[in-house]
Parts: C-alpha cells; sequence; structure tokens
C-alpha cells in the first residue's frame, strides 16, 4: 500500500479542516476504504480516521426522533431495541451487512458513504473507468450482472448500501457537517447519479462528513420492511434489494418503497407509492403494485434478472406489512 | 478526496479567449469576408434567410438504431464544456421514442436498450441562428465553418433561439420528463444560450463522438457497422435534410 498521512482528529471541525488537504479521506471502520487503498483505486495521500472523535456513535431517542450517529456500528445498531423497535427496516438492514466481523467494524457514516462495487472499478487494472476518473464504461456492453436497469448515465454502478436503502423508505434525513457549519440532508437528496456527477455518489464535498442520521417521528413506529436478494446468504451485496413502509391503519396514507442494488441511487418505486395510496394491502392491490415497482427498467446484457426480483421482493414485503 | 476538481476529460481545451484569437488570427488568412459579412450586411434587422454562409466541415450525423441510451454523450458534452468553463447543459440529448429498431447485432445483445434517439444541433448550411445575433457571439468559425457559441460574449437575447428552426420536441431520456425546445437553449445557471459548438477548442474533436461505447466497439471491430452511432459527416445540404 502506498504511504499516505493518517491522523486522528477529536473534533467535528479539526477533521473538516484535515479534509479539505489534497486527496484526504475519512475513515470509519475502514471495511470499504483500506480495499480501496490497498488496491489504489483512488487517490489518497492522507487518511483522517472520525473515531477519536466522541459523541459520534450514540443511538438514541431525540425528542420523538431516531438519531443515530455516522459512528454507530452496524452490529451495534441491528441488536438495538431502540432501532429494531421504532424502525425495523433499518435493524434488519443493518443485520444482513456482510459478516459479524464487518459489522463489528463498519459504522453507518461509512456504510452510506462507500464506494461502488462494480467488478470493474474495482480491478485495479482498469484505470479508463469513469469512476476512476477514466473516459469508458466497461459495463455498457460488457458483463453487467451487478449493474444498473434503472438510472444509468456514462457509468452503471449501482449504489451498494442497505442501510441506503432502509433510511430512504423511513424518510430519513442525514446530517452533514462542513466548514461552513451543519446541514441536513432528506436522503432522497442525499446520493447523486452519475448525470450529476460520476466521481462521486453523494452530495458530500470532499470536506464534508456525515456525523449523524435522523429518523422523523411520523416513520417510526408504522410498519416496515427490509428484504435482501444476493447470491450467498452471508458477506454478500445484494443483487436487489427492498425497502418499504406503509404509514396508515386499513387504508393507506404513505407509502415509501425504495429499492436497493438496481440504480446508481436509491431507487424510489414512486409509481407503486402512488398507486398504494387510499388503498388496503389485499393481494391483487400487492401484485399490481409489484408490477409497478419495475416499471421503465432498462436492463443491460446480464442483468435482466433484477426484474423479475424487484417484483417478487416487493410482492413479499408488502405482504410481510399486510400480516402486521 | 478531491477527484471530483480534476476530472479528465482530455483533448486540451483551448481557453475562450484562446479561441478567440485563433478565431482572428485565421479570419484574417482565410475568411476575412465572412467576418465583416457577420458584422455589416446581417445587422439586427437582417432576416434570418439564406445567406450564403460556408458549410461547417463537420455536423454530428446521428443513428438511433445504434444508440443504447447509455448517456454518455450527454454526460461528458456537461462534463468537457464545464471543465473550460461553459455551460454545463448538454447540447447533444437523447430522446425516448417507442419506434427505434436497434441494430441486430446490438439487439441481440442489449434488446432492453433500444428506443433512445440522439440529436444535437445541425450546422446548418443556412444557419438561421446566427445572423440575428446582436453580438457576434454566435459566429461561424472561419476556419472550419462552426457555428458556435462564445458563451462569454452572448447576452441572453434569445434571438438565436426564436431563429432556429430546428426543435426538440418528446421525452428526455434522461428525466422522462417532456422536453419542447429548440437546439439551441437558454442556461439559467450562466444566463446564457447553449448549443454544439462541435467542441471547438478540443484537440480530438467532439467528445460525445469520441467516448460514446457503440463507437468504441464499432472502431474495434466487435460490432459490424460502415458508420458510427455519432459520426462526424461534411455538413450538406443533402445531409442536412437527412439528420435527425
Ligand atoms: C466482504 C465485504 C462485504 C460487504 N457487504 C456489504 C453488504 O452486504 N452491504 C453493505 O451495505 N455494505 C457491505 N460492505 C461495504 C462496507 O464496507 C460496509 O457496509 C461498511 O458499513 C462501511 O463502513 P466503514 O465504517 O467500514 O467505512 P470506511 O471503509 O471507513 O469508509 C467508507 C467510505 O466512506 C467514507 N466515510 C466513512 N465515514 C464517513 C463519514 N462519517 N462521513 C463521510 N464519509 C465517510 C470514507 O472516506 C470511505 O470513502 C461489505 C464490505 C466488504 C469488505
Ligand atoms: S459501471 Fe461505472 S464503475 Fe463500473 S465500469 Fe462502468 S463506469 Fe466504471
Ligand atoms: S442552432 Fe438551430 S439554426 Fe443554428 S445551426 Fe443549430 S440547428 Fe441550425
Ligand atoms: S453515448 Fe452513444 S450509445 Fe450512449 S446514449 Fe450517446 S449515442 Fe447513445
Amino acid at each position: 500500500m502506498k504511504s499516505f498521512e493518517y491522523t486522528r482528529p477529536t473534533s467535528v471541525q479539526e477533521a473538516v479542516q484535515l479534509l479539505s488537504a489534497q486527496n484526504a479521506r475519512a475513515l470509519g471502520g475502514g471495511t470499504d476504504l483500506l480495499g480501496i487503498m490497498k488496491d489504489a483505486l483512488l487517490p489518497t495521500d492522507r487518511v483522517v480516521d472520525l473515531k477519536g472523535i466522541q459523541g459520534l456513535d450514540h443511538i438514541k431517542d431525540d425528542a420523538g426522533t431516531l438519531a443515530i450517529g455516522a459512528l454507530a456500528r452496524l452490529g451495534d445498531i441491528a441488536s438495538s431495541s431502540l432501532v429494531s423497535q421504532k424502525a425495523p427496516a433499518l435493524a434488519q438492514a443493518a443485520g444482513l451487512v456482510a459478516s459479524p466481523q464487518i459489522r463489528n467494524m463498519g459504522t453507518l457514516g461509512g456504510n452510506l458513504a462507500q464506494k461502488v462495487r462494480c467488478w470493474y472499478f474495482r480491478d485495479a487494472d482498469r484505470t479508463d473507468c469513469y469512476k476512476r476518473n477514466g473516459s469508458y464504461c466497461y459495463a455498457v456492453l460488457g458483463a453487467s450482472d451487478l449493474h444498473a436497469v434503472f438510472g444509468g448515465a456514462a457509468c452503471f454502478a449501482v449504489h451498494p448500501s442497505d442501510t441506503a436503502t432502509a433510511l430512504s423508505a423511513l424518510d430519513a434525513s442525514v446530517v452533514v457537517a462542513g466548514p461552513k457549519g451543519q446541514r441536513t440532508v432528506p436522503i432522497a437528496s442525499f446520493f447523486v447519479g452519475p448525470d450529476t456527477d460520476y466521481l462521486r455518489e453523494t452530495v458530500l464535498a470532499p470536506d464534508e462528513i456525515i456525523t449523524e442520521v435522523r429518523v422523523p417521528p411520523g416513520a417510526l413506529g408504522a410498519p416496515s420492511v427490509f428484504l435482501k436478494a444476493a447470491p450467498r446468504r452471508s458477506i454478500d451485496f445484494a443483487r436487489t434489494s427492498v425497502g418499504a413502509q406503509v404509514v396508515g391503519t386499513n387504508v393507506i396514507q404513505t407509502a415509501r418503497i425504495a429499492l436497493g442494488a438496481v440504480a446508481p441511487t436509491p431507487h424510489r418505486a414512486t409509481k407503486a407509492e402512488a398507486f398504494l395510496e387510499g388503498k388496503s394491502l389485499a393481494a391483487d392491490t400487492i401484485a399490481q403494485a409489484a408490477e409497478l415497482a419495475a416499471d421503465g427498467a432498462k436492463p443491460l446484457a446480464s442483468n435482466a434478472y433484477k426484474v423479475p426480483l424487484i417484483k417478487g421482493l416487493v410482492r413479499q414485503a408488502l405482504t410481510a406489512l399486510a400480516a402486521r | 478526496m478531491s477527484d471530483q476538481d480534476t476530472r479528465d476529460t482530455s483533448g486540451e481545451a483551448t481557453s475562450e479567449e484562446a479561441l478567440s484569437r485563433r478565431r482572428l488570427v485565421l479570419g484574417g488568412l482565410a475568411a476575412v469576408g465572412v467576418v465583416a459579412a457577420s458584422a455589416g450586411a446581417f445587422g439586427r434587422a437582417a432576416t434570418a434567410v439564406a445567406a450564403q454562409r460556408p458549410l461547417s466541415d463537420k455536423v454530428v450525423v446521428t443513428d438511433p438504431t445504434l444508440c443504447v441510451g447509455c448517456l454518455a454523450c450527454e454526460v461528458n458534452c456537461s462534463t468537457w464544456h464545464a471543465s473550460v468553463g461553459r455551460s454545463a447543459v448538454p447540447r447533444i440529448r437523447i430522446l425516448a421514442t417507442s419506434d427505434v429498431k436497434l441494430q441486430t447485432q446490438l439487439a441481440s445483445y442489449v434488446p432492453a436498450r433500444s428506443g433512445f434517439s440522439p440529436s444535437t444541433c445541425r450546422q446548418c448550411p443556412t444557419p438561421y441562428c446566427v445572423p440575428n445575433c446582436p453580438t457576434d457571439a454566435l459566429r461561424i468559425d472561419p476556419a472550419t465553418g462552426d457555428r458556435y457559441i462564445s458563451e462569454g460574449e452572448c447576452i441572453d437575447c434569445g434571438k438565436c433561439e426564436v431563429d432556429c428552426p430546428v426543435e426538440w420536441k418528446g421525452t428526455l431520456a434522461r428525466t422522462s420528463l417532456p422536453i419542447d425546445s429548440k437546439r439551441v437553449v437558454r442556461d439559467p445557471a450562466t444566463n446564457a444560450y447553449v448549443k454544439c459548438d462541435l467542441c471547438i477548442g478540443r484537440t480530438g474533436g467532439p467528445i460525445c463522438v469520441e467516448r460514446c461505447p457503440v463507437n468504441v466497439a464499432i472502431r474495434a471491430g466487435y460490432i459490424k457497422s460502415d458508420h458510427l452511432a455519432l459520426d462526424l459527416k461534411p455538413s450538406t445540404q443533402e445531409q442536412w435534410e437527412k439528420l435527425v
């Protein structure tokens, strides 16, 4: 691994200041960043370890809002009774990430800010991929098993985060700190697609960090669920995932269905959501919503299997919610 | 993490200043008459009719049957122009259409990726957009005939937009939202009008033509076609009539 400068600030202000240097990157649990550095996928000259900052690993009820610090570990989120009770989809998603070891190291902030898992991007030799500041996408006319069926533009890598999918269904917000202070970004605008900027996946500027994730009272307590399909039961990224929540008893007031690993950002199935409003979760309604969830999908050469997967997972998720 | 500031768009852009210097130098050598004419005979009151202008050496000729809708052309167009200080509004657009049949080899490989139609400014032999520009921001490169806008000199009057007879009408593939505009459009972020300038100043020519992955596959011989998805061809009246 190329040598780098390591710093361990003790405050958010100090951290963002250190991150303003050229090729500096934040470090959470390191389960993603270390792999990227080992294969020299992205230039990294400075590592700013966030773990020295106190008070960023909380999981608490903040006057009715569920507040989780960016340094909270995925394992702690999965086993938190508060999260399981108030926001089950998030606890389920955190618990389905990778393996116990990775959940023990990996943080929520790092999970949201992780880089894509496209096999071409992760292949050290393919330096001309867009995500590596290159000029070509291997997936468009290549092996696209892992890739996007919605929203690809120049690059077709999907966002790999499981918690992002759950948090999108839970209408969460991301608290971001930078040199000019703090801002709160709704999860729906936190992720950016390659048509906005193919070199990043989120709105985060190089010298901004996630400090907290907040789930609003309206989404807490209402039934929610997260389901994930992957070739292996553990230590595997989703090939498709779904986070779903319905608010309203008997008649649905609001439905949120977020699909993971099918687009460069968590993909909201807006047509299915709109269709469900004002209805109840009867079997035929669920079946129609599941069909609508895949509407507009445009698969590449080898990812058409994601279309039936989306429909199946949405049907399962809504059926599970109907049983609550 | 400053990688987004160092994006590689290669092709060595020239600045707007260098561009107009180049225009003056070349104008002095090759096309003095053209420069003089655009300042004089085609003043504000001139109509947009049939001025005899040099043809553009090149125009981007698009073939929807070879387009898989990957949007690399739109994205790279934005990125390169922004990297040289011009508007980030894409000057080539992919419209969604239901009636495109993909070329057979592509159809056997990515059957779902049909129904995309790329198009851009037609570099009209009669450049309707040019004569009424009050500042000569919309000009013709004397060396190449490229009809382009010096965006820094555009005063946001919108005359070119009114005069351009070619439209984008339909649904944008990128957003699934309707588009109904001319091929020269206003960028609200820069208060300037924007159109395909054939990437003037870029070594290597138009970035969309260079980077379209179908073009890459055709050049490499993986896809058999006697022309590219986005091809650069001489602009002629006959060609113009066939443009998408
Ligand atoms: C074998 C394996 C399997 C995996 N499986 C899954 C899976 O199934 N699902 C899934 O979702 N993920 C998976 N991951 C990805 C990921 O590593 C973990 O999910 C983990 O959550 C990342 O968190 P971290 O704290 O280790 O991040 P780090 O590696 O420390 O950081 C990841 C990125 O985020 C940035 N970053 C970290 N913290 C912050 C912050 N607070 N603010 C801004 N930027 C920050 C870093 O600069 C870096 O770019 C897997 C990883 C491996 C190695
Ligand atoms: S999908 Fe994106 S990350 Fe993968 S090869 Fe294409 S440009 Fe690179
Ligand atoms: S902007 Fe319109 S009128 Fe001008 S050259 Fe292009 S297509 Fe023709
Ligand atoms: S880059 Fe080529 S294949 Fe991709 S959208 Fe543009 S014209 Fe179509």
